[in-house]
């Protein structure tokens, strides 16, 4: 079934079409909430709640814009939510990370220097603005292109760019002081 | 250009359009600061790329997508109650209520109104304002005036009678 299709049948009231909108877009919106919110649990409710608002608003949704660009747009913007009104500690999510998330390693012994360089990238993240990190985000880790993370933070190219390069020079200091000061990671 | 300029250029590398990259790379040919500024931020930038590679997944991704339909189900089944609870706030069910309120309103003042009339005509007529002892005056005063004719009735008749005996004497003698 086209996705049109799936769409115009969920918007109609049926469960099942919007199931499959539901497992086909649920990873990535997952992802982005995970590395929004550094733990499992939180980014888990926060997808439920934006297929909650998807489900409440499908009937004002309209075909120029990508379903999964709406989807990131409320996810994103649900997330900046917490952000903003939290000030969440991030040793915090620190310790949740290490408990609840599950990263497709590649092989055992890049584990440990993998989860390290996460949960590093994790905090120095935390100490970027929520815009700051919304870009970071979308643009470095989730790898999308200007455009698209234009169209889900609502920002112009410019603001993007200005947004990045001071979010890339953060994290940059901080994974350099990290190296500095130890040698447990070698990065090939 | 200074350098300054182009530290922006170089943490947006990628995201620079072809003409800026140009005028950057040439820079870079020429500026040994800059260029080493370059080097170090492609390395933490690649370091990034490596956590982006690991993409974040949800301990359960069948579990999850049930817990979200369940969520959604619980919303459609009280949306009914909602649709119910919007459609009696909107306007058009506001005013219907309103007018629905004036008229009963109304219809009530006017029964009572007929009630009134209906009873003055069906019923005894009440003689309220008789009943009082200031406002009797009329039935008093009439009750007083028949007195009064009557006695001077009798008075009448007994002088009649009077006359009568006194003339019944007079043919005697
Ligand atoms: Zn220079």
């Amino acid at each position: 079934m086209a996705e049109q299709e799936i769409i115009r049948k969920a918007t109609e009231g049926n469960a099942e079409a919007f199931r499959l909108i539901v497992s086909q877009h649920q990873p990535l919106l997952y992802s982005v909430a995970y590395r929004f919110l550094g733990n499992g649990q939180d980014a888990e409710d926060m997808v439920q709640e934006a297929f909650i608002r998807l489900w409440k608003n499908l009937s004002k949704y309209r075909a120029d814009v990508k379903l999964s660009t709406w989807l990131y747009k409320i996810v994103v913007n649900l997330c900046l939510d917490v952000l903003k009104s939290s000030h969440r500690r991030h040793q915090e999510n620190l310790v949740e990370i290490k408990e609840k998330s599950k990263m497709n390693y590649s092989s055992a012994d890049d584990e440990m220097n993998i989860r390290e360089l996460h949960e590093l990238i994790q905090e120095a993240a935390s100490e970027l603005t929520p815009r700051q990190k919304a870009v970071f985000i979308l643009r470095d880790l989730e790898e999308m292109n200007v455009e698209e993370v234009g169209k889900i933070l609502s920002m112009s190219p410019g603001n993007i760019k200005s947004n990045l390069y001071y979010a890339r020079r953060q994290m940059s200091e901080k994974l350099k002081q990290y190296y500095q000061t130890t040698d447990k990671i070698t990065i090939q | 250009m200074n350098c300054r300029d182009f530290e922006r250029r170089i943490y947006s590398y990628e995201e620079n359009t072809p003409s800026e990259r140009k005028l950057l790379d040439q820079h870079l040919d020429h500026c040994e600061a800059c260029k080493q500024l370059a080097q170090e931020v492609f390395q933490w930038q690649a370091v990034i790329k490596k956590e982006a590679a690991l993409k974040p997944e949800p301990g359960s991704p069948h579990q999850l997508t049930q817990r979200i339909m369940n969520g959604v189900m619980k919303e459609k089944s009280g949306s009914i109650i909602d649709v119910l609870a919007d459609y009696l706030d909107s306007f058009f069910v506001r005013f219907a209520v309103g007018t629905l309120a004036i008229l009963l309103i109304s219809f009530f003042i006017y029964e009572q109104q007929v009630t009134v009339y209906s009873s003055s005509v069906h019923k005894e007529p009440t003689k309220k304002a008789n009943h009082g002892p200031v406002l009797n005056m009329a039935s008093y005063m009439r009750t007083y005036v028949k007195r009064i004719e009557n006695e001077k009735a009798k008075a009448h008749t007994s002088r009649y009678s009077y006359y009568k005996s006194k003339q019944a004497e007079k043919n005697n003698l």
